[in-house]
């Protein structure tokens, strides 16, 4: 039993192939529902994100697989998308476990550490389980992934700070007010800049989120997109008496604030902070106004600054975390392969319980029927520390590599374990 | 049992050094490790500390409040107690480098001029003057609070307006929040001095007729007004955040002045050791 890993992602395909390869949760489940569907492949799970589509599947025969994979994408988008080519990435046995690891934990993310794709890891898991196409292997994989993944989180910190400049915003504004939750938020611009602030800033609840456009109904179609409420231009310098944070991300040539006006505003609002969060290239904040008692200016400048900063630490806490996945990849291997073990440690087992059974029932005659139990429990415990070793011994190679297919031989012939199966199914056969 | 307490008097400071060390750690490092370990070890500091209290009042028959270095003792368990409650209440370590370094310096200065016994003016034992050192040792706790989380403040603050975001803007909890704590513990320290001033003064006003024109009573007044006019001028005027912890600070230099210029500088009456 092998595990194949067919898919694409943001190292290897462009936006165009990513964007056909892109399945919904139902055809996700239709997908896997027919990679299943004639046994090839006992175990399958799909895992979509906006970067990546990857077919996860456990096989005997991984070209058999490969094949129905590749059938059932050609079946559900018209043309073989996971064809062998350079938009195309294919793992198999350790390294696909490694991969979705690596996955879980934002470690493969175009940006590193995002936190989204463990929530999306566990989507796929789930969806996988719902088409019920999940088995133990998949599942245990899953499981190890989601837990290395949490893991790397808490104990590095792979995932702090903020990677772009709309999440570098809210966090700069947090660190004078804490929490933006009940506070008065402003975005000024209706662009692609702005309605990135704009989303940053309705994720964190505040009390008013207005948003300024010198085009209302651009203004309005943006506060409607968020939940905000949208604020005349011309009633810009209004909005400072009250706001907490505005953030600001117009196309206009010339600054829209000036010291004099938000030093009037501020007269009006004692002794609560006014943070300036100027994304705009030229600036839309005279520069001058930093220098006002309790007004926070930054540029986007600053703001860049921060991201590289967030995105140097992420990237050296790589290593720490990619031991902590590695990690516990190894256990979920270790287990795997134990599992490929587990036929030859059942029969192991049975024969030596067949081989107890006979003698006892030979010699129990001997012994009193008071002496029946305690000969049961030691000749029962005789065989369980006998077989504790070899069983251990057994499950600790991977059963396809060279030297564990060797030891499985020589305990089958050893104890001739195949030979007393093929006797029962012929008796059963006659 | 005097034994035992040179022993602790001797451990203690210590106990803080470590303490301190897991902190910075912890601060610097982001270590886990030592942020369990600097959690612990302040654990087991108070309750150390707190045992060197008891043992000196039992020994002694007196609240340990007899000498400077006494007060310096009580003041670091105060400071250290509020600050672990603080640290639970918020989820945040990252001021304890700060706030325990402070406990440190004013147990270090405690053990190196402890007197292993301290006499205890029978004067000294109204229930008022009792009252009036136990608010003041309250009030000194509490501003000192104040300063350490001033301090920060102004060191985020400084790191905000010029948009660099280095070591002090990462680990430091929200300018509001330090500025809430700061001003909060000035509001408790406020409370606390005017309970000593008027308990000072009730009491004085029949054991040292002539007390007003004492040079440490007039300073403490003086402390008193500057910590008051701070925190008017914030909420009745809506001075900055800024402006109202520097002048805060002002007044803690102050406090810091008065204490040791009641002894070292003036003639005062209100040396009792």
């Amino acid at each position: 039993m092998d595990l194949l890993m067919l898919g694409t992602n943001h190292r290897t395909a462009d936006l165009a192939t990513r964007e056909r390869l892109a399945f919904s949760p139902e055809e996700g489940r239709e997908l896997l529902r027919a990679i299943v569907a004639d046994q090839a492949v006992r175990e399958a799970a799909v895992l979509c994100t906006c970067n990546r589509t990857e077919v996860y599947a456990v096989a005997e025969d991984l070209d058999a697989a490969e094949a129905k994979v590749r059938d059932a994408v050609r079946e559900g988008r018209g043309e073989d998308l996971l064809a062998p080519g350079p938009s195309r990435d294919h793992k198999v046995g350790a390294d696909a476990a490694a991969h979705l690891h690596r996955v879980a934990a934002g470690l493969d993310s175009l940006v590193l550490g995002e936190k989204q794709v463990l929530g999306q890891v566990k989507e796929a898991w789930c969806g996988a389980r719902g088409a019920d196409t999940l088995g133990v292997v998949l599942d245990k994989m899953f499981a190890s992934a989601v837990h290395a993944a949490k893991r790397a989180r808490s104990e590095t910190d792979i995932d702090a700070g903020a990677v772009s400049v709309a999440s570098a915003a809210v966090a700069l504004a947090g660190k004078v007010f804490g929490d933006l939750e009940g506070r008065d938020l402003v975005v000024v611009g209706a662009g692609e800049t702005s309605r990135l602030a704009a989303v940053h800033f309705a994720e964190r609840r505040p009390a008013r989120l207005r948003i300024v456009n010198r085009t209302p109904e651009r203004a309005a179609a943006l506060a409607a997109d968020v939940g905000g409420e949208a604020w005349p231009f011309e009633r810009l310098n209004e909005v400072l008496e009250e706001a907490d944070v505005v953030a600001l991300a117009t196309r206009s040539p010339l600054p829209l604030l000036h010291p004099e006006a938000i030093a009037a505003a501020l007269r009006r609002r004692p002794h609560r902070p006014l943070v300036l969060l100027d994304l705009a290239v030229p600036r839309d904040v005279d520069p001058a106004a930093a220098s006002l008692e309790n007004v926070f200016l930054h540029s986007i400048d600053a703001l860049r600054g921060l991201v590289d900063q967030s995105l140097a630490r992420r990237q050296r806490e790589l290593p720490r975390a990619e031991s902590i996945v590695l990690g516990e990849c190894g256990r979920f291997l270790s287990w795997w392969r134990g599992l490929g073990a587990t036929p030859v440690v059942r029969e192991l087992r049975e024969h030596f319980e067949k081989v107890r059974t006979e003698e006892l029932a030979r010699s129990l005659r001997h012994f009193s029927p008071q002496e029946h139990e305690r000969v049961e429990r030691l000749t029962r415990a005789l065989v369980n520390k006998l077989l504790h070793l070899p069983t251990t011994r057994l499950k600790s190679f991977d059963p396809d590599s060279r030297e564990g297919i060797m030891r499985l031989d020589a305990v089958r012939e050893l104890f001739a374990l195949g030979d007393e199966t093929d006797e029962r199914e012929v008796d059963r056969g006659a | 049992m005097e034994a035992a307490s040179r022993l602790v008097n001797t451990l203690l400071p210590l106990m803080y050094a470590l303490t301190v060390v897991a902190y910075a750690a912890d601060f610097f490092r982001e270590d886990v490790f030592a942020r369990g370990a600097a959690r612990r070890l302040m654990e087991l500091t108070l309750g150390l500390h707190a045992a060197h209290l008891a043992l000196r009042t039992a020994l002694y028959d007196h609240v340990p409040l007899a000498s400077l270095a006494e007060v310096a003792t009580t003041v670091a368990f105060a400071v250290a107690l509020v600050y672990i409650v603080v640290e639970r209440r918020s989820g945040s370590p990252r001021t304890g480098l700060f706030v325990v370094s402070l406990s440190l310096a004013a147990q270090t200065l405690s053990s190196a001029f402890l007197e292993s016994h301290v006499s205890f003016p029978p004067i000294l034992r109204s229930p008022l003057f009792a009252l009036h050192t136990v608010a003041a040792v309250i009030g000194y706790a509490a501003f000192a609070l104040s300063a350490v989380y001033g301090v920060l403040y102004l060191l985020l603050h400084h790191e905000l307006k010029r948009s660099r975001f280095g070591l002090v803007y990462d680990r430091l909890p929200p300018l509001e929040t330090l500025a809430r704590m700061s001003l909060g513990a000035v509001l408790v320290g406020l409370a606390a001095l005017t309970v000593t001033i008027a308990c000072g003064s009730l009491w004085a006003a029949s054991e040292f007729p002539g007390f007003t024109r004492d040079p440490k009573f007039l300073l403490t007044v003086a402390v008193w007004v500057t910590y008051g006019i701070a925190l008017g001028l914030h909420w009745g005027r809506g001075w900055s955040g800024r402006r109202t912890i520097t002048m805060s600070l002002i007044a803690f230099g102050l406090l810091i002045f008065s204490m040791l210029a009641g002894k070292l500088l003036f003639e005062s009456f209100h040396v009792f050791a």
